[in-house]
């Protein structure tokens, strides 16, 4: 059950992430993202991160996602502007090698892990006992930060939405 | 249970075709999503080798990372928003303004 989960879930990623970079409409797209997001969430509750599956459902495939989805038909895009991909140019040939380069750079460093197997981790790892009692204990200073940053943020979006350019 | 390697594999899958989106559309929406693609990516690699080393401490960092990304997107949102109010496109060979 483990294994074949783990390829299933990797390949629903994959797959789904190839998609939401070939496809013409951005609404498709962010759908394929949602997928994707949720299949990585899946891979987050295999690496018993149970506390992290529920966060990245909620905050990344649930609110993230919809105000992605709320722009994209708040934008109302025309047909000018969902032209055919033209993958004859020379900067998808030139970011394929990239990618390309890339991934064989990230294989080979990857090698280093070969040796590196999962053991066993205690009862409750990853849940919300464990993750709570490390970050208000060690990460209680960033965590007050990421706070401040994300109130930041909410002040900068209304002032950038009201200001007329 | 999977190898730790299969995990970084597929991470580093997803963080290549995350690059490969960046630096080939020219859509502003698809290239942020791409960038989700890729912070996902580096999230699995840190959930990967807190399992891996049994220490939680990965894990916050995957927490810290989706709190920035969230507060990333809102941010790159409002200004595709205010890109668009100005230009009426979302091709980004069009924003050519700083170089004019």
């Amino acid at each position: 059950m483990g294994p074949l989960l783990f390829w299933i879930l990797s390949a629903v990623a994959v797959g789904s992430a190839l998609a939401t970079i070939v496809q013409r409409s951005p609404l498709s797209s962010a759908l394929t993202l949602t997928l994707c997001l949720v299949a990585v969430a899946g891979l987050f509750a295999t690496l018993s991160a149970d506390f992290l599956f529920v966060i990245q459902l909620l905050v990344y495939a649930g609110a993230v996602m919809v105000l992605v989805i709320y722009v994209i038909m708040l934008l109302n895009l025309g047909d000018r502007e969902l032209k055919p991909l033209g993958l004859s140019r020379p900067r998808t040939f030139v970011s394929g090698l990239v990618g390309i380069l890339l991934l064989a750079l990230l294989a080979r460093a990857q090698a280093g892990a070969a040796g590196i197997s999962m053991g066993d981790v205690p009862d409750g790892f990853g849940g919300v006992r464990s993750i709570a009692g490390t970050l208000f204990t060690s990460y209680l200073y960033p965590f007050e930060i990421v706070s401040v940053l994300l109130m930041a943020a909410l002040v900068g979006v209304v002032v950038l939405a009201m200001k007329r350019f | 249970m999977a190898p730790t390697e299969q995990y970084l594999l597929v991470s580093a899958a997803l963080f290549v075709i995350g690059c490969v989106g960046v630096l080939s559309r020219r859509n502003l929406l698809v290239v942020l999503m791409s960038i989700e693609l890729m912070l996902n990516a580096a999230n699995l690699t840190f959930a990967t080798f807190a399992r891996a080393s049994g220490l939680i401490d990965g894990q916050i960092v995957v927490f810290f990372v989706i709190a920035v990304a969230a507060a990333e997107a809102a941010v790159g949102l409002a200004i595709v928003v205010a890109l668009f109010r100005k230009k009426e496109t979302v091709n980004l060979d069009r924003f050519t303004m700083l170089h004019q």
